[in-house]
């Protein structure tokens, strides 16, 4: 539970490549990860959390995210699981927000993860979702340069499998 | 005509600008710019105008000049404008092509771990939502499973993909569906009833002994006029393991059932629908189009109801009679939604043919292609006082116009007004409604309805704020403009917020009306709220906050070059 003076604290936190961000609580704490570490060092409001897997240019971007849903309540533990099954819908802000290279997509997808903070993780997997849905398999390896590496028998079986399409 | 002491300040400003850029075309002669378009400012002769233009003096050889000068101006923008399209071209063709570099640089989707890709692959499969994309699902499954062998193995760690046991699919699809779902992993069933009967019946040979791990069923039949309405033989299949015995088989999972008769289906009159006779306990969903279902201890769980109903002309009193019995006989339910395809030919039923539901606290309404005209009111006022629904707390209705009905009627305006008080139920029914929602849209655009268009949607949608005295929120999405009437006893109103929603022609003259007729109802001081979400594609925060008000206004607007 956070108090009134929790939401006029400033957090440090430290990227992997040393840079360093200061930023409100209430932004920052949209991180399960940086909530928990806040939560262990107590009152220090010196201390500076260090982010090892995250670069300057990613969190930059992970705290934009986090300022524009400073507000938004916080994600029920576990139905949540089930109802990010149920769309593929992204917020309009959301979708413009994610509309992003590939490289940094990933990244975000990446940095919500280890930060924990699910609704962006969201974001981002439903964005690769979109991107895959209904595409042929020659399709999705040309849009992420996946190489076919499947061994001749494992191709029969893909054959096989292709016939049940074929089928109806 | 003398000029106003401002006209004169403007005109001034102007002026001195011109004679700021002729000064600067003598003072920088070599500007390449200016030289590439063979610069000839008179500074002599602005300077000359701004002086003496109040005394009317300006021989006309400056007065040439300064229309090559304008001539001049117009160009320079022009070659501008063309200079920053050539340049955003240019930038969207660098960024395309660097595009692919960067991901060739970058590790992409291979750096996400393998739970991260489930968790996608999960993401690709829609759920429930009691339409048709479950045919699609089993195929989204084999397709990523063929991407890469990374790919195949995430695919197939993944269960949820498998989870869709589809009637159109092979025994050998089947079998290998039901073994990448997972021990214990809950299943969905699609059944197309109208195959013909032994593939229906191998289909069900092969699910039923899985029916502890059903969560939904969905059953359709696309029939014609040669085929028999088999969506109860399917149900019955499913249901009942021998035609007239009891049904002992028990679905404790199953929470959604979704029935689906489309098609000129010819009915045999001699069967009977199906009635489940055995309770299914977690049965919360119910979603049924062109179909009815009979009163069944198996519904008694089912807190969401949604139908698709096209009322012919010929059996509409049965078939809403058949829906009220029904809906009357779903004791839990709390949501019920409604499609009807409209008709003009309706008649007022007897008072026995009531839809009594007291549990139902939201009620939806949709009315796609819905026949605008003077008629309409005679179909709706009738269809609205068949429900009975006293712990109604939200409404939402939504209305799409068919666009070849708009005539520009000078009564249209009338009309509307008369088609939004015949969906606002009588106060006295719905003592609990504090939410409405009203949608007005059109079918798609018609350009040679132009004009009629145009004029449509300088009308307004009004509201009868008397008809919903207890509301406290209201939401309307339309294309015309909005306006409410009626009149409270000052400080009586109790709508504390109203949402305008996509009123995508809204301008300021149209906020005017709508607050104005708020003020008129007195319903404006007792409002805390005014929220405008992507109104009007040229009204912006400023115009709106002038007539609002900071303190009741709300603005959000993504702009439709966010949206490209």
């Amino acid at each position: 539970m956070s108090t009134t003076e929790d939401k006029t604290r400033k957090v440090k936190l430290v990227t992997s490549d040393n840079e360093e961000f200061e930023v409100d609580w209430e932004v920052a704490t949209r991180s399960v990860l940086i909530k928990h570490m806040l939560e262990d060092i107590g009152e220090s409001e010196e201390q500076a959390i260090p982010l090892p897997n995250v670069t300057a240019n990613v969190l930059k971007k992970v705290l934009e995210w986090c300022e524009h849903h400073r507000k938004d309540p916080e994600p029920a533990p576990e139905s949540s699981d089930d109802n990010r099954k149920r769309t593929l819908e992204i917020g309009d802000w959301d979708a413009k927000f994610i509309q992003v290279d590939q490289e940094m997509l990933f990244e975000i997808i990446l940095a919500a993860n280890y930060l924990d903070i699910k609704a962006l993780l969201d974001v981002g997997c439903k964005t690769v979702a979109n991107m895959i849905k209904g595409k042929q398999p020659e399709e999705i390896r040309k849009m992420f340069n996946i190489v076919n590496d499947f061994t001749p028998e494992e191709e029969a079986q893909i054959k096989k499998e292709n016939e049940w399409a074929e089928d109806r | 005509m003398p000029s106003t002491p401002r006209n004169d300040f403007e005109v001034g400003c102007a002026l001195s600008s011109f004679e700021r850029m002729a000064t600067k075309s003598i003072m920088h002669p070599g500007c390449r710019n200016l030289d590439d378009w063979d610069c000839d400012f008179q500074l002599e002769s602005w300077s000359r105008l701004r002086t003496n233009r109040l005394r009317g003096d300006v021989d006309s050889g400056e007065v040439s000049h300064l229309f090559r000068d304008a001539n001049l101006l117009d160009h320079m923008v022009e070659t501008l404008d063309r200079l920053r399209t050539s340049a955003t071209l240019l930038q969207q063709r660098t960024r395309l092509r660097l595009k692919p570099i960067i991901s060739k640089l970058s590790l992409g989707i291979a750096s996400l771990p393998d739970e991260l890709l489930m968790l996608i692959f999960e993401l690709t499969i829609p759920s429930d939502t009691g339409e048709q994309p479950e045919r699609r699902r089993p195929r989204q499954a084999v397709l990523l499973s063929h991407v890469s062998r990374r790919f195949r193995s995430a695919a197939l760690r993944t269960h949820y993909l498998w989870t869709t046991l589809d009637g159109y699919a092979s025994r050998s699809e089947l079998e290998a569906f039901v073994a990448r779902s997972g021990n214990d992993s809950d299943l969905h069933i699609v059944l197309n009833a109208s195959h013909t009967g032994h593939i229906v019946a191998d289909f069900l040979d092969m699910c039923l002994p899985l029916a502890p791990r059903w969560k939904s069923i969905s059953v359709a039949s696309e029939g014609d006029w040669q085929a028999p309405d088999t969506v109860d033989g399917a149900l019955s299949k499913i249901f009942h393991s021998n035609i007239g015995e009891v049904d002992e088989r028990v679905f404790p999972r199953l929470g959604r059932l979704s029935i689906k008769r489309v098609g000129n289906i010819r009915l045999d009159v001699t069967s009977e629908k199906i009635k489940p006779r055995s309770e299914i306990p977690s049965l919360r969903q119910l979603q049924c189009d062109g179909y009815t279902p009979v009163p069944s201890p198996a519904y008694s769980s089912v807190t969401s109801f949604s139908s698709t109903i096209s009322m012919s002309s010929a059996s509409y009193d049965t078939d809403l009679e058949d829906l009220c019995l029904f809906l009357t006989s779903l004791r839990a339910m709390t949501d019920l939604s409604l499609t009807i395809r409209s008709t003009l030919y309706f008649q007022e039923l007897d008072d026995s043919t009531r839809a009594r539901c007291h549990s139902v606290t939201s009620l939806t309404l949709f009315f796609p292609f819905f026949i605008f005209s003077s008629t309409m009111r005679t179909f709706l006022r009738p269809l609205i006082g068949l429900f009975e629904l006293p712990n109604l707390t939200d409404l939402s209705v939504s209305i799409e116009l068919r666009m070849e009905d708009i005539r520009d009627n000078p009564e249209d305006e009338f009309n509307l007004e008369n088609l939004v008080a015949a969906l606002c139920p009588h106060p006295s029914t719905h003592p609990n409604l504090s939410t409405v929602r009203i949608k007005l849209s059109h079918t798609e655009e018609n350009w040679t309805k132009g004009q009629e268009w145009s004029n449509m949607r300088s009308k307004s949608l009004r509201i009868p704020l008397q008809r919903i005295p207890h509301v406290t929120t209201l939401s309307v999405q339309s294309f015309t403009d909005v306006e409410v009437y009626g009149m409270f006893l000052p400080g009586k109103s109790d709508l504390r917020e109203l949402h305008l929603v996509e009123c995508r022609y809204f301008d300021v003259a149209s906020l005017e009306k709508l607050v104005a007729s708020l003020r008129e109802a007195n319903a404006w001081n007792t409002l805390d709220t005014l929220k405008m979400e992507n109104c009007g594609h040229f009204l912006e925060y400023d115009d709106a906050v002038k007539i609002v008000g900071k303190e009741k206004l709300s603005f959000a607007k993504i702009s439709l070059e966010d949206l490209l």
